[in-house]
């Protein structure tokens, strides 16, 4: 099915393309409606963002595969990003992310059985003086231990019952 | 003009050249992967960096390991620069035989190979390979990585045309830039990053366009590989001839790529030519290569009240005997926009000198779609040829077929396999009393005749094809004629010495002479 | 402690510091008002040469300079693009500005426009920081309401609109011209130089890429003129202020501003506190961002020439050293971001290196050889290592890859990755030939890590 943005992210497409004096520079901020909307990068999406931007579909795919924050595969409603890269892990990132894996009952790369986190593993977030860290969806959580960690996801579990089996 | 030193050579440069193209201009290769001369600079393969003289050089730090103290100590090296990139300057010193430019250049090596399948046993670039000419040069190394090599997609069908093997690929984007770039068709384009990136395909989308083959030549490894050639031959079973391709008025410059044991033909490459069309050729004239060897008359054939296949020599003499009996005024003369200028001069010579006739014609195929890239959209190698050896007008196949149904004409000489009409179209020609059809492949034309005479290809004989832009172009002979089998101009002097008539031809180098210049048929050449 | 005056971070506690309504009661958009209206661009960009800001972004680039490389007598339009991708492992400090004071960033952005005579500048952000982002965007919104950009910034005729760009998770985009590919929409691989993007940028346009520290410190520099923001700096050639960053086995990580040339001890042990357990020394540094050549906290200088330049340290520990672009360069070092990775004598020195190669070769875009190739090979090798599948080969390979990458890509990113290589086994090659024999045994990345995540009764 072919796909195309609400009605109120279009506007904000047309918007955006008054930045640049190109069409094809909306690229990424175009995918991240897109993605925003879906959740991932489907082909359709890409067929979509090519037409609306003139660009070929092998450039669009070419630029989605490029950046990590691009899905290329259907992930779960709420993303889990553990930062592994050097500040984070002599802070215990590394134990930090084994616990997680644990807890959701999935490795890194993996959905939990619940089918409600994807977890995933960044480098570097930009907070290695708050290590360890990680981002939940669009949220930061810093200066985290396992105890610290367990509770956000507790809470998080309460909030949202339907996660709760193994979030617990 | 302007100098500057590779090695110590002088090495002139124009304005704007890069220190690899000016080199190339000499014939002095820079080891290079990613550049093409047809293409812009990607600088990516990092093959061509050559050191270059400069008093305040810029130094690197490395480290080196001392043996007495058994430690690494810092060193430092100096910074090389692309020679693809680095515009050529008066005096400038440039060195490629120097000892950190080999280091480079092996490590640069060792590393395209290091997830490379190294399977050129199965690989048809093989004997063509950048990888395997450098390695040897610069390489010669064995894997020193231990660790399993990034596997990706193999044998991946771009399209009709086109294979891409992932795993040899090199990502030079030489393939990315051509289709963007000549073409203007961005269909490739690169995916994922690091070491896993690889070439992807438009999705929703094959590799379609008109130009695809130039991929396979392009790829300076068995990445993209063409599938007609796939798994038939080995490169260095092959040798080249020079041609020129026929497959239209451009007349691309080609080589044509054939088994010396055996004289089959394999494929058909670009040749460079500049003034013609550069680097490329476009799919039909890669592919025409099977015309050369394929629906071929080979013997040859009188249809009386049966069909028969007899030796050309005998074919000549029964069409001389046929001709002989009419009168030569009734009989018409078709020349061939698919032949070479020489052979029309010499069945124009015939017309005038044994027939005496004024009925011309120029049998031409009725075009196709042409671009603005190569494909001309005219589909002849050689109307204004053919129209200016005659030295008059050429009637089109039409009226050839209206004056056999008027009865105006009672026999025709046909040169070439067939013009505009459809087999079912010339059923008038039924009429005449002789169609003669000399014809290097079956067409049209061969299977009205009541005679054919076999001719050599024009892949296997020296000639001359005019082009769209009033360029003359000579061939030469690629490969031998089937047996007993002449190019055109020869038989027709046969024929004619047949008919009881010695044709004062004299040598090829005679008829040329007396071919008309270019300037001189410019205005009546154009009006097609 | 010591106690330096703050600049750039002076509105950090106020609060709500991003709103218009409270930064501009502490003296926001006073100087872009002042530059917009009563100077001229020429003057603005005097006072930011004199001001010897060398660029925050990690390669130090006096901005000055930079800024004066716009060919003379261009006609086409010019851009501003301020890097804010930041992603160097290590260095968390533009983020602070973008989250806790945006509108020193965009008031920044107002002054650097009319200077360089530019219009639009583009903010390009990781789009991992969403705070950030909505905090620029909000700001900028609220900058326009005012007046302070849009068609007519403080009456002037000088149209001025900035815009936040979204990064889509590419550490290399934060290479500059990888960032203004990023920008028009490709991949974002680096371009060939020359052209350099003050004559050739975004959109083929002349363009000025800043990073985000580098843009926020114009208002100061304006504000006090650039003799004095030079001044500031303990050091000559290097001027003014800047905001260090600490983290790791730090009792205080964090962010600090401080004047150019502070020394490393200053920055671990009074602004950071000190180690974090006092039973583990300090063992190394990285000094600036995860691409700056590790320091041993156990090095002493050892220039016994008059001319060297660190003669004036001569038998004084590297940490003694002043933190500057010149002094650490000659060290073997470089000053990158000023955000120091601190690490005590539980980590090894191995485990370091393998931990940072596998960002190198999961961040290279792939695009030339060596990078592509070389990173992904030496992760393998430290893999090996630290698995105990070694080889004491390994070790020599290991930096015989590094010499070669080194300058022989299209952007800094292989030095980058080549320079902590080939600085780790330099300094710790006993802990490299240990780990060829036996592998990296225990607790890789230190017993420290694990008592911060599972207390010390783990």
């Amino acid at each position: 099915m072919a796909f195309s943005l609400t009605p109120e992210l279009e506007k904000l497409v047309d918007d955006l393309l008054t930045r640049y004096p190109t069409k094809r520079a909306g690229c990424i901020p175009l995918l991240h409606l897109c993605q925003r909307q879906v959740g991932w990068i489907s082909s359709e999406v890409i067929d979509f963002v090519a037409k609306r931007l003139d660009m070929s579909t092998s450039e669009v795919k070419g630029v989605v595969t490029f950046y990590t924050m691009f899905h290329q595969r259907q992930v779960a409603p709420n993303v889990i990003w553990v930062c592994r890269t050097l500040a984070c892990e002599i802070r215990g990132g590394r134990l930090l992310q084994k616990h997680l894996e644990k807890r959701l009952g999935c490795k890194v790369g993996e959905t939990s059985k619940d089918g409600q986190f994807t977890l995933l593993s960044a480098e570097c977030l930009a907070a290695c003086g708050q290590g360890p860290a990680i981002q939940i969806n669009d949220q930061y959580y810093e200066n985290l231990t396992v105890e610290k960690l367990d509770k956000i996801l507790d809470e998080y579990a309460v909030e949202n019952p339907k996660a709760a089996t193994v979030t617990k | 003009m302007p100098t500057f030193k590779l090695d110590g050579k002088e090495i002139p440069f124009e304005t704007g050249d890069t220190i690899i193209r000016a080199a190339s201009r000499q014939g002095i290769e820079i080891p290079h992967y990613c550049w093409h001369e047809g293409l812009s600079v990607a600088g990516n393969c990092r093959m061509c960096l050559v050191e270059v003289k400069s008093d305040r050089p810029m130094m690197l730090p490395i480290l080196k390991f001392d043996e007495n103290k058994k430690q690494f100590l810092p060193d430092s090296k100096i910074k090389l620069v692309p020679a693809c990139h680095t515009p050529a300057a008066e005096g400038m010193e440039v060195f490629l035989d120097k000892e950190n430019v080999r280091k480079t250049q092996e490590m640069v090596q060792e590393m395209l190979l290091l997830n490379h399948p190294v399977d050129c046993p199965i690989c048809d670039q093989a004997g063509e390979c950048k990888l395997q000419d450098y390695w040897e040069l610069h390489g010669s190394k064995y894997k020193r990585k231990r660790t399993e090599p990034v596997h990706k997609p193999k044998a991946v069908r771009f399209g009709t045309t086109i294979v891409y093997d992932a795993e040899r690929c090199i990502l030079c984007t030489r393939c990315v830039r051509f289709c963007e770039e000549v073409v203007g068709d961005h269909v490739l384009d690169k995916r994922e990053r690091g070491n896993k990136s690889e070439i992807v395909l438009s999705p929703g989308r094959y590799l379609d366009n008109k130009y695809t083959l130039n991929l396979a030549q392009i790829c300076p490894v068995g990445a993209l590989t063409s599938v007609d050639f796939r798994f038939k031959s080995r490169a260095w079973l092959l040798r080249s001839a020079v041609s020129i391709c026929a497959g239209c008025a451009t007349g691309c410059s080609s080589y044509i790529d054939y088994d010396p044991r055996t004289y089959e033909v394999y494929r058909i490459r670009a040749r460079k030519n500049m003034g013609v069309n550069k680097f490329w050729m476009c799919d039909d004239g890669f592919m025409s290569y099977k015309l050369i060897q394929k629906y071929r008359v080979k013997n040859g054939v009188i249809r009386a009240a049966e069909q028969k296949a007899v030796s050309p020599g005998d074919a000549l003499q029964a069409a001389a005997k046929a001709l002989s009996e009419i009168e030569g005024k009734r009989i018409a003369v078709v020349l061939s926009a698919q032949h070479a200028s020489e052979d029309n001069a010499v069945l124009a010579q015939f017309a005038r000198e044994v027939l005496g006739t004024e009925k011309y014609y120029l049998a031409a195929y009725g075009g196709w779609k042409g671009d603005k890239i190569l494909r001309h959209s005219d589909n002849n190698p050689n109307r204004a040829g053919a129209i200016r050896v005659a030295g008059r007008g050429l009637a089109p196949t039409n009226e050839l077929l209206k004056a056999a149904e008027d009865g105006t004409i009672s026999a025709v000489v046909t040169l070439g396999p067939a013009g505009e009409e459809k087999l079912d179209q010339l059923d008038p020609l039924q009429k005449l009393s002789a169609v003669v059809s000399l014809s290097s492949n079956i067409g049209a034309f061969t299977e009205v005749a009541s005679v054919v005479i076999p001719v050599a290809h024009y892949a296997e004989m020296d000639g001359t094809f005019v082009n769209a832009m009033k360029m003359e172009q000579r061939f030469s002979r690629a490969l031998p004629p089937p047996d007993r089998v002449k190019p055109a101009w020869q038989t027709i002097i046969d024929l004619a010495r047949a008919m009881g008539k010695e044709l004062e031809c004299g040598s090829l180098e005679d008829i040329r002479k007396r071919m008309p210049s270019a300037q001189a048929v410019e205005a009546e050449g154009s009006n097609n | 402690m010591a106690d330096f005056p703050k600049l750039l971070t002076s509105r950090y506690e106020l609060n709500e510091s991003w709103l218009l309504s409270t930064v501009e009661k502490h003296g926001a958009y006073e100087v872009a008002r002042k530059a917009l209206t009563t100077m001229k661009p020429e003057e603005i960009a005097a006072e930011v040469k004199e001001a010897n800001i060398r660029g925050r972004g990690g390669a130090g680039f006096p901005a000055g300079v930079k800024w004066g490389f716009i060919p003379k007598g261009n006609t086409k339009p010019v851009y501003l693009a301020v890097n804010g991708d930041e992603g160097e492992p290590g260095t968390f400090k533009d983020r602070t500005i973008m989250e806790r004071d945006p509108h020193r960033l965009i008031e920044g952005c107002v002054i650097t426009l009319f200077a360089i005579g530019g219009h639009i500048a583009y903010i390009y952000v990781r789009c991992e920081l969403v705070k950030a982002i909505r905090r620029l965007e909000d700001a900028i919104e609220e900058a326009r309401q005012k007046g302070f950009i849009g068609d007519r910034p403080f009456g002037k005729d000088h149209k001025i609109e900035i815009y936040v760009q979204p990064g889509a998770g590419a550490y290399i985009c934060g290479e500059e011209s990888s960032l203004l590919n990023s920008l028009e929409g490709n991949r974002g691989e680096p371009r060939l130089r020359p052209p350099f993007p003050a004559v050739e940028g975004a959109f083929r346009c002349p363009t000025i890429v800043n990073n985000v520290e580098t843009i926020s410190s114009i208002s100061e520099i304006v504000r006090m003129g650039g003799k004095a923001w030079s001044d500031l700096s303990r050091l000559p050639r290097d001027g003014g202020v800047r905001i260090y960053g600490v983290s790791g086995h730090v009792k205080n990580p964090g962010i600090y501003e401080a004047p150019v040339g502070i020394s490393m001890r200053e920055l671990v042990y009074d602004l950071g506190g000190g180690m974090l357990y006092e039973n583990r020394p300090l063992k190394a540094v990285i000094p600036g961002g995860s691409s700056t050549p590790v320091l041993r906290a156990d090095d002493v200088v050892n220039a016994p020439g008059e001319n060297d330049p660190l003669h004036a340290w001569q038998g004084k520990s590297h940490l003694d050293v002043p933190m500057g672009a010149d002094t650490y360069r000659a060290l073997g070092t470089m000053l990158g971001t000023c955000c120091a990775t601190v690490m005590d004598n539980s980590v090894n020195m191995v485990e370091v290196a393998r931990n940072l190669i596998h960002f190198y070769a999961h961040e290279s875009c792939g695009q030339c050889t060596p990078c592509r190739e070389g990173s992904a090979w030496m992760r393998d090798i430290l893999d090996n290592l630290c698995r105990g599948k070694g080889r004491k080969e390994d070790v020599r390979l290991l930096v015989e890859i590094a010499n070669n990458i080194m300058g022989n890509t299209i952007c800094a990113f292989g030095d980058g990755m080549s320079m902590p290589m080939l600085g780790l086994v330099q300094k710790f090659y006993d802990e490299f030939l240990e780990a060829a024999k036996n592998g990296v045994p225990g607790s890789p990345l230190g017993d420290s890590a694990k008592e911060l995540m599972l207390g010390s009764g783990a």
